[in-house]
This record gives structure tokens, sequence and C-alpha cells, in this order.
């Protein structure tokens, strides 16, 4: 594995370890007694994205605009619609069953909610050892031995062994989850909001764990969360998303001081900073809400709720373009950089916009249930 | 301008469950004053959510108020008779939750609702009772309040039934409004149109707030005062200045390096060793103590005095917050 550092993640010298290339996700949406087809949520509608070895690479956005299903998409849970998923340059499609089955144990996964995705009839120690059981030939005694080191690496001491997962915290529980994800010495880890679920003091000590088990077992992440805080101290590259597409990608620090996309400077303009004498420089509030991914907007998918959209910006979805080491989907980005409060102030005093209508926040919940 | 509105004194509530008595709240005080948006923060299991029950006296059963009072504008809230109560939820005290659909009944329209509730609380003809809710929800920046009105809770996303929920709250024209974490399950995005709508109207009114929230950017944004709460009592008190600027109980500055801060990445996040007690059987002396970086032995055995609740002062003994 070449010794990659996160300040070289930029150039394109190394090679990605997993990359994809306009990846679909659409479901069919099929109403009456016949089940016909009447529409299709384009949940995640032509991503491209590199992840290189070493990273912390961070999907972020807001509910419902594709994160989940991005990341299943890349686990290889879901076929994708179209597009190419390559792991280490070979195409998923072009792996054999038995390569495909070796790529199951190198990319694995920790889910926001721990108490849902550990088994609660099984003990900690079935839980954390069934992947071992299932992919390798090790002895039950050489496997026992295994999960105990893994409660200790996770922080948690074998007498949790024979426990069940009701016995145990919300932050033992994502620990847990955290032993059996890595319980096969993957490459690539893959987290679902690993934090979202707990308690600030809780969720500082599980990032701290997720630091030292990256450096332990030479992993590379790839998380999903719509908490930029915690972002924005946790990883090292960022993509942003925006109705299943991608429209923002850079550096940690770059994405964070300098954002360019007027999608990524509202989200960040948002998160509430706890420092009383905080004061916004670029305070943008943004009207509407987001379209429904089953009638996404022409043009930027974006514009009707851009305080800098013109006309064009309806017509065709811009394209990335790189603006000092961001690759950005947006035609206007001089005038975003322009984007401070005296604009943003102008936006704050608009309305909802006609688009969210009645209509749409009722599909957006019946899509929920 | 700072007369006390809502004065809780000594506040001891208690659940008894079969496995023994949980001391949720031990000796709580704490005063909101007129016009004055407090926020009371804390980790889960630390009293918040059961101090906004107890000033409402809607404490989930087996809970009871054990001792201590609670005044609101001078009148002792705990003697009066529960109908006496139940005027003072909704005309003086109204309360916003974390899950919209808590205070939105699912089976009636928003305007069938919103008019029985106004027009209740308020003994108005349900024109009048109306046309508030109407004033509100455009007030709440909603874009057809007409067409709220014929809606049904499920019609709306979570950041707009929460507005509606909000227009509600404020429609019974209150002295009080609790909100127990009112915007934790939204996105950022919608979150920060709810708290500047929020802020406007209750800046405008001059309305009182007691905010509850984990989320310390919140508070940060939102309120005059903070409470910090820890295993059932306020630990420390004072202006937001106070509290981020002049931390003076262990815990709030172990709980202030321990968040995520989006402006402030360079520094390493603290982690606070150990976990919130268990409120059966918390710990002597200091209930910090065993996680406490500067426990003394003495705070084992000594418990320290109390906050006011009305200055800044942490409830320490070994930091003073006139110290800071
Ligand atoms: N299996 C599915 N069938 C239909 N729609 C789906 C399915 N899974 C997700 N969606 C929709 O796809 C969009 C993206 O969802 P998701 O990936 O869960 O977003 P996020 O994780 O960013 O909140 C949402 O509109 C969601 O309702
Ligand atoms: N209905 C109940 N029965 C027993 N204990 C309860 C009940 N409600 C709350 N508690 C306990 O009271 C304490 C405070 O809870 P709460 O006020 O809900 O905390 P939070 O700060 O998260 O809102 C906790 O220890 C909790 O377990
Ligand atoms: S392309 Fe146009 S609408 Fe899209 S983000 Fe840029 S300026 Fe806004
Ligand atoms: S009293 Fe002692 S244990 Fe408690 S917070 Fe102060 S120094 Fe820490
Ligand atoms: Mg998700
Ligand atoms: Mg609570």
């Amino acid at each position: 594995m070449s010794d990659f550092t996160h300040a070289d993640a930029d150039s394109t010298t190394g090679e990605p370890l997993l990359q994809a290339r306009d990846v679909k996700q659409h479901y069919p949406i099929k109403e009456g007694i016949l089940r016909r087809q009447t529409g299709t949520v384009r949940a995640v509608d032509g991503v491209d994205i590199d992840i290189y070895p070493g990273d912390t690479h961070a999907i972020v956005g807001e509910s419902g605009c594709g994160k989940s299903t991005l990341l299943e998409t890349l686990l290889g849970l879901e076929e994708p619609t179209d597009g190419t998923i390559s792991y280490e340059g070979t195409p998923f499609s072009d792996l054999s069953g038995s390569e495909k089955r070796a790529l199951k144990s190198e990319i694995q996964i920790v889910f926001q909610n721990p108490e849902s995705s550990l088994d609660p009839r099984n003990t900690i120690g079935q839980i954390i050892s069934e992947p071992l059981h299932l992919h390798t030939d090790a002895s039950t005694r050489e496997i026992d031995a295994r999960v105990v080191s893994l409660l200790d690496d996770v922080g948690l001491g074998p007498r949790y062994y024979g426990r069940y997962p009701h016995e145990l915290s919300g932050g033992q529980q994502q620990r847990v989850a955290i032993a059996r994800a890595i319980s096969l010495n993957p490459t690539l880890l893959f987290l679902d909001e690993p934090t979202s679920a707990l308690d600030v003091s809780v969720q500082s000590k599980i990032l701290r764990l997720l630091d030292e088990i990256k450096d332990e077992y030479d992993l590379t992440y790839v998380m999903v969360t719509h908490d930029l805080s915690v972002v924005r101290h946790f990883a090292t590259d960022v993509s942003v998303m925006y109705l299943g597409n991608i429209i923002e990608k850079a550096t940690t620090d770059a994405l964070f001081t300098d954002p360019k996309h007027p999608y990524t400077q509202a989200l960040i303009s948002a998160v509430p900073v706890p420092n009383p004498h905080h004061t916004a420089e670029n305070d943008i509030t943004l009207p509407g809400t987001v379209p429904e991914p089953s009638d996404p907007p022409s043009g930027c998918r974006f514009h009707p709720r851009c305080p800098i959209a013109t006309d064009e910006c309806a017509e065709d979805f811009p394209d990335f373009e790189s603006h000092e080491g961001h690759d950005v989907r947006c035609i206007r980005i001089p005038e975003a950089e322009d984007l401070g409060s005296t604009e943003g102030s102008a936006v704050n005093a608009s309305g909802e916009n006609s688009r969210s209508g009645l209509s749409a926040t009722r599909r957006e919940e019946a899509r929920q249930e | 301008m700072t007369q006390p509105l809502l004065e809780i004194d000594d506040l001891h509530t208690n659940f008894d469950t079969n496995s023994g008595t949980v001391n949720a709240l031990r000796g709580v005080n704490l005063t909101i004053n007129e016009g004055e948006r407090v926020g009371l923060v804390g980790e889960s299991g630390s009293g918040k959510s059961v101090t906004a029950q107890s000033i409402l006296r809607l404490v989930d059963s087996p809970g009871r108020i054990a001792d201590g009072s609670i005044t609101l504008n001078g009148r002792d809230l705990l003697s009066l008779s529960e109908s006496g109560m139940q005027n003072v939820r909704g005309r003086d005290i109204t309360m916003i939750f974390q899950d919209p659909s808590t205070s939105l009944d699912p089976v009636y329209s928003i305007r069938s609702q919103m008019i029985e509730t106004i027009g209740h609380n308020r003994n108005m003809s349900d024109a009048e009772a109306e046309s508030v809710a109407i004033e509100y929800l455009e007030r709440v920046d909603m874009p057809n309040p007409e067409r709220i009105l014929d809606s049904y809770p499920h019609e709306l996303s979570g950041g707009m039934k929460q507005r509606v929920s909000i227009a509600m709250a404020l429609g019974f024209d209150p002295d009080l409004i609790i909100a127990d974490e009112p915007t934790t399950a939204l996105d950022v995005t919608v979150q920060k149109k709810v708290m500047e709508i929020f802020k406007d109207i209750v800046e405008e009114e001059d309305l009182s707030v007691l905010w509850i929230t984990h989320n310390l950017g919140v508070v940060a944004e939102f309120c005059d005062k903070i409470a910090v709460i820890y295993a059932g009592e306020v630990v420390e008190y004072g202006s937001v200045y106070d509290i981020f600027d002049r931390p003076a109980h262990p815990y709030t500055r172990e709980l202030l390096q321990t968040i995520p801060n989006i402006e402030r990445a360079d520094e390493e996040l603290r982690v606070i060793e150990g976990t919130v007690p268990n409120m059966r059987d918390p710990p002597s002396g200091c209930a910090f103590h065993p996680r406490c970086p500067d426990a003394e032995p003495r705070c084992e055995t000594t418990r320290p005095d109390r906050v006011d609740g009305r200055e800044h002062q942490a409830s320490c003994l070994v930091h003073d917050a006139e110290d800071q």
C-alpha cells in the first residue's frame, strides 16, 4: 500500500483505493393496485468520487440528499443503476465470485444506530466473532483469542464477552460495532453517522477511538454525516452532496476556510458556533426546502434556492471545474466568492419559494414512511 | 426588566421505581427573569426534561416532586389546584417539544387544533382565534397560512411542523416558553431558519424562554444566560459570556473542550473520562468527583454549596466563579 498523506491527496499521482464514475442509484416509485411505475427517485444521480489510501473522506449534506444510498452502493450492497465502481483499479463488475467475496472482507461498515445493527439475541462475543467464523478457517480457540484482543482494542475488556447488547450503553454498543467491523482486518471502513446518536462526551471518545484504530489498523475511512463540526475535526477530505450529486470536493481545511459553492457556503454558515462572540461573516439563510429527488430541478440542481442564480443556471448542470484546489460544480464562482453579508440578508428576507408547496412536502413524508 | 418571572428553589424530583428511587433532581435552583432566554444544557439523563416536566407539574409516573418550590410571578405553582395548574399550562407557560408531533394531533387539521387550543386558552371566538392563528403562522414565515390551516400534520415536513408548533405556542400569548430540544431533529439549514424566526418573535414580544439542549452552539447563538446541569443539579450558572469566557466549574470547562467546534479545528478534542452517574446511587460529596481532573480528597465527602441560579456561580469546592 502506498504511503499516502493528506497533503498529497489532491494530486492525482497515487492510485485511488475506491473510485466511482457517474454512479447512479434510482428507485422506482410504484403506485396503485397494479404497482405501475409512476416515477423515479434519483437518490444518487451521477457521482464521481475517488477515495485514496489513508484518507478520511467525509460525505456531507442534509438528510435525504443520498449519503447513505451512496455508501451502500459503494459498499456493493446494492448494484448501481448506472456507472462504475472500481476497487484498486478493477471495476466491481469485472470481479470473479471469489474476488467479490474477498472484497466483502476488505470493506466494512459501521452504522449510526448500534442498537439496530447488533442482534439482541447474541452475546457480544458471538456478534464480534461471527464474521471470523464466516470468512476465515481459524479455530474456535483462535477466534476467541482474537475477539478478546478486539474487545481490548476498542476499549472494552474481556468481561463484555458474554454480555448482551441491551446491557451496554450506546457508546459501548458502538464500540462493539467497530470491533466487529475491524475483525477481518479490512482496508476500508465506512462510517454512516457513527456518532450522531451519541451524547457529546461519548461522541468525543468514539472519535478518539476511531482515530487510534485508523492508525493501528492502517485504515481508510469514508464517513457520512450531517454534522459539519465533526467533519472539521475528523476528516482529511470532504465531498458535499446536494440532491444526489456531489457539488464540491476539497480538502477539509480548504473547504471550511474558503468554501466555493454557494450551497457549501450556506451549509457551513448554518452550523451553530459555540462562541457567543461569533458573528457570521457569510450569513446565508436559504429560501425554500430541498426539492424532491423524484423531480429534481433542471440545470444546476441548486438554482431554485441559490442566492446568485441567473437564467443560465437553469439550463445545464455545470460540470466540475477546478478552483484553487476545489472541484466545484458552479458557473459563477467569482460571484460566489463575494457572497457576503449584504447579499445574505437579501436572501434572508425572501420567503418560501414557489417550488416547495404542500404537495412536495407530502410526498417527502410519504417517502419517509 | 430584571423582574424574576420564574423562580425554582431547591427542587427535588424523584422516581420511585421497583429497583429503587431515582433522584432525578437533587436541589435545582434557577431564576428566569422577564424577557430572558435561559439555556439549560447537559448530557442525556442529567435532568433537563424532568426540570421542564416539574415546572409544568407533568412529571411522568412514577415521578413526584419531593421538595422545593416553584413560583411564577410570585405565585406558588406547587400549591395550585390541578385546575389552577391547567390554566397555567397554555396560558402562562407553553411547551415546544423536540418532536413536533407531540403537540400536534394527527387526526385533526391544523385549523381545528389551532382554533381549539388558542380559542380555549384565550377565551376567543373561532373567528378571533383563526385570525390569531394566521397572524402567527405568518410570523413563523409559513408561505401560505390558509393552506397550512387546511392541512394535516402528516402533510408537513419536520421543519414546517416545528414552525406550526411554535406558532401555536406563541398564539397562546404565554409569559414563558419552555422548549425541549426544539431544533435537534432538524437539518442545520432548517434549524437556522427556525431559530432566527423564533428569536425575532421572542425579542419583539419580550418573552422569556427556557431553552433545553445538549448543543452548546445553539445556546451560544440563542441564549442570554446558561445553566449547566449535571446529575440533577445546576453546577454552574451565568451569562453566556461567563460560561464561555470564564467557566469556573471543571465540568463546564471539560464540556466546552469536548465539543467539536467548526471554527477551531486545530485544537485537539478533549475527552471527559468516565460516564454520567446512575441517579439511583449518585456519588457522595460532589457528584462530579469520580470524573473531575481537579478533585481533592474533600470532594468525595463534602457536597459543595449549590448555585443560586441568579448570578455567575459554580457549585465547586475548589473553583470559585469570582476568581475567573
Ligand atoms: N430503497 C429505497 N426506495 C426508494 N427511495 C429510497 C430508498 N432508499 C432511499 N430512498 C430515497 O433516496 C433519497 C436519499 O436517501 P438517503 O440516501 O437515505 O439520504 P441521506 O442518507 O443523505 O439522508 C431519499 O429521498 C430517500 O427517501
Ligand atoms: N419515567 C421515568 N422513570 C424513571 N426514571 C426516570 C423517568 N424519567 C426520567 N427518569 C430519570 O431521571 C433522570 C433525568 O432524566 P431526564 O430529565 O429525562 O434527562 P435529560 O437531561 O436527558 O432530559 C435520568 O436519570 C432518568 O433516567
Ligand atoms: S450554477 Fe448557478 S445556481 Fe448553481 S450554484 Fe452556481 S450560481 Fe448557483
Ligand atoms: S468540588 Fe471537587 S470534584 Fe467537584 S467539581 Fe469541584 S474540584 Fe471537582
Ligand atoms: Mg443517511
Ligand atoms: Mg430530555
